[in-house]
């Protein structure tokens, strides 16, 4: 599917998971560790990747078989991969603790592989969740 | 999402429910706030009904907890569903505030 940058679309991509989860009975682990890898991904992605204020296209492909969920979402944006920022503090007391940085620490934590790849002028993000973990 | 706030026996409970995403996390920012500064010592967080939260909640989460420290009170989170759990462990948050079953708990640790 493709969403425009515009932060109202993360819901109509959530959807379509929804649509993809219910269609191939995955389960509800799977359904809500995914939406929330792609929740924080296109947020990121909508909030940081554009320099400019025009509509860019964000490409989501879904598929599953029987070993794993796959996720690949592509954009035209700033070359970035969000992978190679450093951990999030997730250790210090209350008073010290960062308020963000948790969002890409979600991702990595909640999926089973990632990786990034920059392919013709695009980001290219893939998210793998397997099955029965 | 949904979010709903109601008091019993001085402690304040904000019950969640939906999806808590980056486009409703400032709906539970907004609400978490104003309970925080309401003055309350006493705050659980019942995410039974959640289905899941973005980065976005737990920032929201952790500035009411930040708020509450402040003002000596103190802030309980109940009722979180695998997912949920998986989320507040891998952020570290169950160092931060306590996880409990249910609000039964919740109230019973006050005391405690």
């Amino acid at each position: 599917m493709r969403l425009k940058n515009d932060l109202g679309e993360i819901d109509r991509c959530l959807s379509r998971l929804d649509e993809f989860c219910t269609r191939f009975a995955l389960p509800a682990e799977i359904h809500r560790a995914v939406a929330v890898a792609l929740d924080e991904l296109l947020s990121n992605i909508i909030s940081y990747a554009f320099r400019d204020d025009d509509e860019h296209l964000i490409e989501v492909e879904m598929a599953a078989d029987q070993e794993q969920f796959r996720a690949i979402v592509r954009d035209d944006g700033v070359e970035f991969d969000p992978f190679t920022r450093p951990p999030a503090d997730i250790t210090s007391d209350i008073e010290s603790r960062p308020i963000g940085g948790l969002g890409i620490h979600l991702v990595r934590a909640l999926m089973d592989d990632v990786s990034h790849r920059r392919v013709d002028g695009k980001n290219v993000i893939i998210l793998i969740k397997r099955m029965g973990k | 999402m949904e979010i709903k706030t109601s008091e019993a026996g001085g402690v304040t409970f904000v019950h969640m429910s939906g999806r808590l995403t980056s486009a409703t996390s400032g709906q539970a920012y907004d609400e978490l706030v104003r309970v925080a500064q309401s003055g309350t010592k006493k705050l659980v967080v019942n995410v039974s009904d959640l289905d899941f939260i973005a980065s976005s909640g737990l920032r929201s989460i952790l500035v009411a907890a930040k708020m509450l420290k402040g003002s000596r009170g103190e802030i309980r989170i109940c009722g979180a569903n695998d997912t949920v759990k998986k989320i507040f462990e891998t952020s570290g948050f169950d160092s931060l505030i306590r996880l409990c079953a249910d609000e039964n708990e919740a109230v019973a640790s006050f005391e405690a």
